[in-house]
């Protein structure tokens, strides 16, 4: 158990290392907590994991209030999770492939837009793909004081898919965007040996057009695909207590699919979607006392429901509903959920409902995320 | 800057390889000398990662006692969450841009280049220059 706790340690000390984050200093690459790791204990805002927008890396942390003192989240709960897309070199990358676009036109010809003509519906798995690992403490129901569980998942988009439209508006603003660059206007700016790099940059940036070209591009880009389903999985193990005679033990672990079916309604915003989830899990759950023993027994669960959200530019929120049958009793998730981006720099979470875990009494959890390397709106530490 | 001996071959070809998210636009230039303000021959802008191939410089003509000059300007469209993300992204556009060049007496050889990322556009610029000798 002791080199277990050792290699957690190691392993996210050498992710920060490498991340060049100090996350004492300014807090940066914090990120809502909404990865499998967290998720997996059911202390994150939504039960519903997307693996969207994920940080090269990032570092998590929770805080909870319950109405019920038995939820008992500890102060001690963190985790990290990363891409490993953002840190492997590239190959044979481009616009095209990034976006799931293909050709069947040979390597090395020279390609033109109207020769991608399929998509990669698998596109995603690789470019999305996060790993997590999670420390935190609690009671979870379960024991009289919190204890500490040590978490790690995975989770990624197994399949996309654009409709015909998305795919030819990215192909029709690729292709004013390139028209645009190779404009005389444009020519002239690269042509001049006496401007820096810095002053090409602000002088591309300043062109009549541009910001609009490339504000549309992105917004088409940026479009939700019609249907994506996302996986993950995650696996916890509780770390045991030598003071209370506990050894370390199976924990928890879960397998997530969430379909999602998005419907883009720009007359609300111009980024704002509804969305239907479909959400499947199954749960093999170690933290469930045996009431004749006393000791801790395994539970096999099988979760599935369902979560309709709004997403406006700002704002989204949602309700979802999950049953879980399990071997004893079935029970119930209500969870209505909220997020706010008050700036680039600072945005809240917010979850308020029914847990299974909760036994009827409400449940309020809050994230809360700031300082994304933006002109922050909080600052800690004075010195940054 | 650097020189490359083209002797009195033709024609001289450049390429550029580049893997990356972005859309890259890639402008070439040739000036009689370093202190021109006007080229006199260029490469019609294009994406790299489109048009793979390699390049006549000034149409096939002999191009030696002229200074080449390459810029490439990116533009990211893919959201990114904080600027970590985006300089991953910068570092692989640094290990793997290549403008090479051709046809000389000393064969295929690639350009040095110097590169300059903003966060707030999204963008990415990348110069490189040499004498053709």
């Amino acid at each position: 158990m002791t080199y277990l706790k050792f290699l957690c340690v190691l392993v996210t000390s050498v992710l920060v290392a490498q991340s060049d984050t100090n996350p004492t200093a300014g807090l940066k690459n914090l990120a809502p907590p909404n990865s499998p790791a967290f998720v997996l204990m059911d202390i994150a805002p939504s039960n519903i994991i997307v693996p969207d927008n994920i940080q090269a890396f990032s570092i998590q942390t929770i805080n909870a209030f319950s109405g019920n003192s038995k939820d008992g989240l500890g102060n001690n709960n963190y985790a990290v999770e990363f891409q490993p897309y953002w840190y492997v070199k590239r190959e044979k990358m481009n616009f095209f492939k990034y976006n799931n676009l293909k050709t069947d036109k040979p390597e090395g010809e020279t390609i033109s837009v109207n020769d991608y003509t399929r998509y990669n519906v698998f596109g995603d798995v690789w470019k999305k793909a996060s790993v997590s690992l999670a420390l935190m403490d609690g009671t979870f129901n379960v024991f009289e004081v919190p204890q500490s569980f040590v978490s790690v998942g995975v989770r990624t988009r197994l399949l996309t898919v654009k409709t015909k439209n998305q795919i030819a508006e990215i192909k029709s603003q690729y292709t004013g965007y390139e028209e645009f660059m190779s404009s005389p206007e444009v020519i002239a700016v690269f042509a001049n040996p006496s401007l820096s790099l810095s002053e090409i940059n602000t002088a591309i940036n300043s062109l009549e057009g541009y910001q609009t070209i490339v504000q549309n591009f992105e917004q088409s880009i940026q479009r939700k695909p019609f249907f994506a389903l996302d996986v993950a999985v995650a696996y916890s193990h509780f770390m045991g207590d030598k003071s209370q005679d506990m050894d370390d033990a199976f924990g928890r672990l879960g397998f997530w699919a969430t379909g999602d079916l998005a419907f883009y309604t720009p007359t609300i915003g111009k980024q704002s979607h509804v969305h239907i989830y479909g959400v499947f899990r199954y749960l093999r759950d170690g933290l469930n006392l045996d009431p004749d023993s006393g000791e801790l027994r395994i539970e096999n669960t099988t979760d599935y429901g369902a979560k309709i959200a709004l997403e406006l530019d700002k704002l989204s929120f949602g309700y979802e509903y999950i049953t879980r049958d399990s071997e004893n009793n079935n029970e119930e998730r209500s969870i209505g959920s909220i997020r706010y981006k008050i700036s680039e720099a600072f945005t809240i979470n917010g979850g308020f409902g029914k847990n299974f875990v909760s036994e009827g009494t409400t449940v309020v959890l809050f994230g809360i995320q700031w300082g994304l390397d933006f002109d922050s709106s909080v600052v800690l530490d004075p010195n940054r | 800057m650097e020189a490359y001996n083209v002797g009195t071959n033709a024609p001289i070809k450049l390429k550029i390889a580049i893997e990356t998210e972005a859309i890259p636009m890639s402008y070439a230039f040739l000036y009689h000398t370093i202190d021109d303000k006007e080229f006199f021959s260029s490469i019609p802008p294009f994406d790299p990662t489109q048009k793979t191939g390699w390049k006549q410089l000034d149409g096939g003509n002999p191009v030696n006692g002229t200074i080449l000059r390459v810029l490439t300007f990116l533009r990211f469209f893919n959201d990114f969450p904080d600027e970590k993300t985006f300089k991953l992204a910068i570092k692989q556009v640094e290990d793997t841009y290549e403008p090479s060049i051709n046809g000389g007496d000393d064969g295929p050889y690639t350009i040095p280049f110097k590169l300059k990322a903003f966060y707030e556009n999204k963008s990415c610029v990348l110069e490189s220059g040499i004498k053709l000798i």
